[in-house]
């Protein structure tokens, strides 16, 4: 599933030192490897991770290739959580319903 | 930038039809009631039961039936009724944390629960793997999502 894959590929450090410079707008590798301890050749590899994870988008530009955020990777990520809080909330909504809503002190610890 | 957080937390909201010190109370006290362990316990074994230790510090954790301990998350601010923030890292390592804020506020006769989902972006490497065993109920929560989204569209 691509909201696992993306989770992931933010996993390593650096890779995720890259997605956060992205997000201030799109960069080229050369831009992006200069603020950062690691090689171009890592950049771009960890670039490609993040192509295949669906989180960064590619576009060329004359010779140049730059690097933005796919705004549709993190929408599935957005939909995997909340998902899981619509669930969460629907069934605690029923729970907290179901008990009325009055005052009820006691029991539990 | 602070509004990196803003852009990637998720948010949700809910109305529920009780006055916050319940509603607060049924959250933090009665998880038990109606937590949909089912698909997302970290045991074979969704049977067990969730665990406050309702201060600061204090863990939220999930207790399986033969009694071992998995920690949620811990709490890191504690407002009763008006609400808390805790720590979220379901069997994984605390550092990489994500960060859980519900907020309790009364509304027309009842209350509007707010959460707000923050710092997915430091989930680990290895979630991939924990995923695999949330699998079936995850699947789940995303067909009902789709179906919801389908709705609104």
């Amino acid at each position: 599933m691509a909201y696992a894959e993306a989770i992931q590929a933010l996993g390593d450090p650096t890779r995720r030192t890259v997605f956060e410079r992205l997000r201030e707008g799109p960069r080229s590798v050369g831009d992006l490897a200069r603020g950062l301890p690691v090689s171009r050749p890592a950049v771009s590899q960890h670039l490609r991770v993040l192509k295949q994870a669906g989180l960064v988008r590619e576009r060329r530009e004359g010779t140049r290739n730059y690097y933005s955020v796919n705004g549709d990777g993190l929408a599935e990520l957005r939909t995997y959580f909340e998902g899981f809080w619509d669930e969460t909330l629907a069934a605690f909504k029923a729970a907290a319903e179901s008990e009325g809503g009055d005052e009820d002190e006691s029991e539990d610890g | 930038m602070s509004q990196k957080t803003d852009e990637l937390a998720v948010r949700r909201s809910v109305f529920v039809r009780c006055t916050p010190e319940h509603a607060f109370r049924v959250y933090t006290e009665r998880m038990d009631d109606w937590y949909p362990l089912e698909g997302h316990s970290l045991f074979d074994d969704p049977s067990g039961t969730v665990h406050w230790e309702r201060h600061v510090g204090g863990r939220v954790y999930e207790r399986s039936p033969a009694g071992e301990e998995g920690v949620w998350g811990h709490i890191v601010a504690w407002d009763p009724p008006n609400g808390f923030t805790m720590t979220w890292h379901p069997g994984r390592g605390e550092e990489t944390a994500q960060e859980l804020t519900l907020s309790f506020t009364a509304e027309n006769d009842g209350t509007r629960v707010d959460v707000v989902h923050s710092g997915w972006e430091r989930v680990g490497p290895d979630f991939r793997e924990r995923m695999a065993g949330y699998q079936q109920g995850w699947g789940t929560v995303l067909d009902i999502f789709a179906d919801e989204a389908g709705k609104g569209a």
